[in-house]
């Protein structure tokens, strides 16, 4: 095995990790701010998918002006859907606390919209051609598909941008506050309901965001969404629940160790890799590798 | 009075069930109809819904109307075992379908245990029929050919390129893929060509770019798929991308727009593979039939069309000739079928239960997709 097939798995894994962060990111930040577990979070991302296979057409056959139309408009559903989801969540019907009805909630959506599109664009595999080049370019005798060095880019330009708003606005610190005390950060005058709301918003532009990469690498189905979900809430779960750049980093290094031993071992410990780590973390770690330490009793 | 109303509608509801129970010939389907590969369920859907039409347009099977019981096995071995179960609960004289091997497989004992045929007409794997028949089970039928004879052809075609020295086998890690993989080494094996790897992905795997690497990195130069449609759609595409210049071969579904969009991209060129069935099959039935679907349903027929439209046939043709709509009689004539398919041959079953059905070469000449050569699988 070569050097170049090393450094080739290497920044495979960097892109698919960044992908998996992008994902991974939203549902650590709804579990930060909510703490509620969006078991709908890959269909929101199938969703995304499939707005961009119905604006490309619609829009002269531009797959970055479908990209800036569909991310307007999640961002307008998430802002929508917010307010209805704090409202069920705050309703005192019912004995369920508000865990337990995010389960339901949450659970019954990712039928509802896998069953859904399957209903309305049926289960045969969609492709979108878009303008990016199917091609391929090489340095320093790396390969890497035009597609995949997009999808990269954006990844990380989202993810400094979501460092810079959470570390640098007061809406960013306002997330980060709610995130490690509710009560503390009430006390302090901020308003839990709008910061949450906000946080709903960013998620579902997140799940657009990682979606819409997706299209020039993917031939997609409604089930999409279920393969990537999996993986995310192993991620989310390693980085810590709530972490969103500890969740980022752990997809990142996941990538990288998934493409790396794929590439020297038998493939189907690739699936495997994130499950161990799981159970490695679940057991040493059960906050997360990236929470801060949790007193005990 | 509500409660009177109620009871009585409850009645009336029962009534008009048992009625069509009795009216009715109920047959099982059981399919993918959720899941990665739910595509293939709707496929196998229109042919069987097709079939009953013009069977029950002719009046029935013994002056009954026939009536399919659909039921979604996700090709999932244990919730094909519950589907299957309850298929069986609810009576039913002969199931068509299943799809997977891996469904197939996991419900053939159930089949056996309840004596009741099974008529499976798109599961593959070799093993499917060394297990029916003589000395197995002899309550499961199989139409299509198995990926043994299949593979044999495809690597006898890719050995007389004179080109190919080099395979690669990437498949879904389910009974399907592993039966496939198996079945296109040892052709490989026998005709002198070297298998440089071999990797079982996850079923609805995102991502292939590991696979791509190894593959551009160990001089494969055709590399023999056994996966799902998505799966090979998206597995062809990222390889495309990645510049991966090896020759598609396996088993590979390429009808419908998607694939279409990817062989005029250059995805498959040079592609070839050893198929069931082909739309493009020069039969005048085979003409009609895809005419029809196409105009029925605005797409081409794909393979599990025909296999559903022929499945449903064939079985309608044994309960005529048995006279009975009991399973024992269904399956003693299911043995002695003897049907002319739409691609030529006669179906009849061996000892194994395994019909003989010709199949097809096709291949993807200047990014045209076309059928090489029709040969029989006797």
């Amino acid at each position: 095995m070569s050097y170049e097939f090393l450094l080739q798995l290497i920044v495979n894994g960097i892109v698919v990790g960044l992908i998996y962060g992008l994902i991974a990111a939203g549902l650590a930040l709804l579990f930060g701010i909510l703490h509620i577990v969006n078991f709908a979070h890959g269909e929101m991302v199938m969703l995304a998918m499939y707005a961009i296979a119905v604006a490309v057409p619609l829009l002269g056959g531009s797959y970055l002006l479908s990209f800036a139309v569909v991310m307007v408009v999640a961002a307008l559903v998430g802002w929508v859907a917010s307010g209805g989801l704090l409202a069920v969540l705050s309703s005192k019907s019912g004995q369920m606390g508000i865990f337990e009805k995010s389960l339901l909630l949450t659970l019954g959506l990712s039928i509802v919209l896998l069953n859904g599109v399957q209903y309305i664009f049926t289960a045969t595999p969609m492709m979108v051609t878009t303008d990016i080049p199917a091609g391929a370019f090489t340095f320093g005798g790396v390969r890497l598909s035009y597609g995949h060095a997009m999808a990269g880019g954006i990844a990380i330009v989202v993810f400094v941008g979501l460092y810079l708003f959470l570390t640098r606005t007061n809406s960013g610190r306002a997330l980060r506050a709610v995130a490690q005390n509710r009560e503390a950060a009430l006390m302090i005058g901020l308003d839990p309901d709008a910061v949450a709301r906000r946080a709903v918003l960013l998620s579902v532009v997140l799940c657009a965001v990682g979606g819409a990469i997706l299209i020039p690498l993917y031939v997609f189905q409604p089930i999409v969404g279920q393969a990537l979900i999996l993986k995310a809430f192993a991620i989310v779960i390693i980085g810590g629940m709530g972490n969103v750049l500890g969740a980022a980093l752990v997809a990142l290094g996941l990538g990288i160790l998934e493409s790396v031993v794929g590439g020297f071992a038998d493939i189907v410990w690739q699936n495997a890799i994130a499950f161990i780590g799981m159970i490695v973390v679940l057991l040493i770690r059960p906050q997360g590798l990236f929470a801060p330490a949790m007193r005990k009793g | 009075m509500l409660r009177n109303l109620a009871l009585a509608g409850a009645m009336l509801l029962s009534a008009s069930f048992a009625a069509d129970a009795q009216e009715t010939i109920r047959i099982g389907a059981a399919m993918p109809i959720t899941g990665p590969v739910a595509h293939g369920a709707l496929q196998e859907k229109r042919g069987l819904e097709t079939a009953l039409e013009e069977i029950n347009a002719a009046g029935g099977v013994l002056g009954k109307p026939l009536e399919l019981v659909y039921e979604d096995n996700q090709c999932n071995p244990s919730v094909a075992v519950t589907v299957t179960t309850k298929l069986l609960e609810a009576g039913v004289p002969a199931v068509l379908g299943q799809q997977c091997s891996s469904a197939v497989l996991a419900t053939m004992s159930l089949f056996q245990r309840a004596e009741v045929p099974l008529v499976s007409s798109i599961a593959t794997n070799p093993k499917i029929s060394e297990l029916s028949g003589v000395g197995g089970n002899p309550w499961v039928f199989r139409l299509n050919p198995s990926d043994r004879e299949l593979a044999v052809a495809n690597v006898n075609y890719l050995a007389s390129l004179g080109t190919i020295q080099k395979v690669a086998i990437v498949a879904e890690s389910t009974d399907y893929g592993r039966g496939g993989a198996d079945a296109f080494a040892e052709a490989a094996k026998q005709k002198g060509l070297e298998v440089v790897s071999t990797d079982f992905h996850q079923l609805a795997a995102p991502d292939f770019t590991t696979i791509i690497a190894r593959l551009l990195n160990n001089g494969a130069q055709a590399v023999a798929v056994y996966q799902a449609h998505a799966d090979n759609a998206n597995f062809a595409r990222q390889a495309h991308a990645q510049g991966l210049k090896a020759i598609m071969t396996g088993k590979l579904s390429l009808d419908g727009n998607t694939f279409a969009e990817l062989i005029q991209q250059g995805a498959y060129d040079n592609a070839v593979t050893a198929f069931p069935y082909s739309p493009a099959v020069d039969t005048p039935e085979n003409k009609a039939f895809t005419a029809h679907i196409l105009e029925k349903y605005g797409e081409s027929a794909t393979y599990e069309t025909f296999a559903g439209y022929e499945s449903l046939r064939i079985l309608a043709e044994a309960i005529t000739r048995a006279g009975s709509a009991e399973p024992a009689a269904i399956r003693d004539a299911l043995e002695a079928t003897s049907y002319k398919s739409m691609i030529g041959a006669t179906v009849d079953f061996d000892d194994h239960n395994q019909a003989h059905n010709n199949a097809v070469i096709i291949t993807v000449d200047d990014r045209v997709l076309g059928v090489k050569d029709v040969f029989p699988t006797k």
